[in-house]
C-alpha cells in the first residue's frame, strides 16, 4: 500500500501522446486541404462552363448576324425593283433560293400584312438562338428593310414531366 | 537502475518526438502544395470570371451598336444599350474610324492607367462592307497570357435609297 503511494506521478506527455497529437493535426490538415481543393475545383469548373457557354452563344450570334446580312442583301436587291407589287414575290423567291443554297432553315410567312422571316441557329444540343425579322411593307428613304422582332435563346429539348423514382414500396 | 530506466524512457520519448516532427513536416509539405494548388486554381477561376464578364460586356455593346470607336474600350461602364436598330450609330461610322482600342485593369479588377495595369482588354476591329467584325481578348500583362477571347460579328443594316 505504501509502495503504491510512493510511485512517481505519470508525466503529462506520455510516450504516444505526441504521436496522437501529430496524427490529429495531420488529419485536420488533410481534411481542410481536401475541402479547399474541392471548393477551388468546383469554382474553376463553373467558370470554365460559363466561359464555354458564352463562347457558344456568341458563335451562334455571329452565324445569325451573317445570315441576317445575307437576308438584308436579298431585301436590298428586291427593293431595287420598280414594280413594288412584285417585291415580296421576288423576296420570297430569292430567300427560298438562298435557303436551299446555304441550308439556313428559314421559315417565311408572307400571308400577313407585315411579312416575317424566321430562322434558328443551334447554340448547343439543348439551346437554339431563334431570330424573327419583320419586313418593312414600304421602307421610306433612309429606313431599314426589316426590324428584328425576336432574338431569343430557346430550349430545343423536350420537357419530360414523367420523372418517377423507384421508391421503396 | 532507476536512473537507467528513466534514461531509456527519455530516449524513447525523444525518438518518438523526432519521428513525429519528421512525419508532420512531410505531411505539412504535401498539404501546403495542395493549398497552393487550390489558391492558384481559385485565382484562375476569378480571372476567367472577370475576363468573361468584361469581354462579353464589350461584345454586347458592339452587337447593340452602342459603341463608338472613339470611346470604345474606355466607355464600357457608361455606354447605354438602347437595342434600337433604327438608331444604330455603327451604320453611320466609316470603316476607317474603327481603330483598335485597349482598356487596362489593376489587380483588383478596377480600371486604371497603363503603368499600374495587370490585365489588358484589347478590341481589334475588322470592318467589312456591311459586317463589323471584332476580336476581343483579355490578357495578363506580366506574362502575356490570354485569359479569354471572343469574336463578334455585327451586321450593319442597309438603308432604303429611295
Amino acid at each position: 500500500m505504501r509502495k503504491q503511494s510512493e510511485k512517481a506521478p505519470a508525466p503529462f506527455f506520455n510516450i504516444g501522446a505526441s504521436s496522437l497529437l501529430v496524427i490529429f493535426l495531420i488529419l485536420c490538415l488533410v481534411t481542410f486541404a481536401i475541402l479547399t481543393l474541392t471548393s477551388a475545383k468546383s469554382d474553376a469548373d463553373f467558370a470554365e462552363k460559363l466561359a464555354h457557354h458564352k463562347t457558344n452563344y456568341y458563335v451562334a450570334c455571329n452565324t445569325a448576324e451573317s445570315t441576317l446580312d445575307e437576308i438584308d442583301a436579298v431585301l436590298a436587291d428586291a427593293w431595287q425593283l420598280s414594280d413594288t407589287a412584285a417585291v415580296f414575290t421576288e423576296i420570297e423567291t430569292q430567300l427560298t433560293a438562298l435557303n436551299s443554297r446555304e441550308q439556313l432553315q428559314l421559315s417565311m410567312d408572307f400571308t400577313q400584312s407585315e411579312p416575317t422571316v424566321s430562322y434558328a441557329v443551334a447554340i448547343d444540343d439543348k439551346q437554339n438562338l431563334c431570330v424573327t425579322l419583320t419586313l418593312a411593307a414600304a421602307p421610306a428613304k433612309g429606313e431599314a428593310y426589316y426590324r428584328i422582332s425576336q432574338w431569343q435563346v430557346q430550349s430545343s429539348g423536350e420537357w419530360n414531366g414523367d420523372q418517377t423514382l423507384n421508391l421503396m414500396k | 537502475m532507476k536512473y537507467q530506466r528513466h534514461n531509456n524512457t527519455s530516449s524513447l520519448f525523444l525518438l518518438e518526438l523526432i519521428l513525429a516532427v519528421l512525419f508532420f513536416s512531410v505531411a505539412s509539405a504535401l498539404c501546403i502544395q495542395i493549398f497552393t494548388k487550390a489558391h492558384l486554381m481559385s485565382q484562375d477561376a476569378r480571372d476567367l470570371n472577370f475576363a468573361v464578364n468584361e469581354v462579353s460586356s464589350m461584345a454586347e455593346q458592339i452587337s447593340a451598336g452602342t459603341l463608338h470607336p472613339a470611346t470604345a474600350a474606355s466607355s464600357d461602364d457608361t455606354a447605354a444599350s438602347s437595342g434600337d436598330t433604327a438608331s444604330d450609330p455603327s451604320t453611320q461610322i466609316s470603316n476607317d474610324a474603327w481603330q483598335d482600342d485597349t482598356a487596362y485593369y489593376d489587380s483588383s479588377y478596377a480600371s486604371c492607367e497603363k503603368a499600374d495595369a495587370v490585365y489588358v482588354l484589347t478590341v481589334h476591329y475588322e470592318p467589312e462592307d456591311t459586317l463589323l467584325k471584332a476580336h476581343i481578348s483579355m490578357d495578363t500583362i506580366a506574362d502575356n497570357r490570354n485569359i479569354y477571347t471572343l469574336d463578334v460579328t455585327k451586321h450593319r443594316q442597309r438603308r432604303a435609297e429611295s
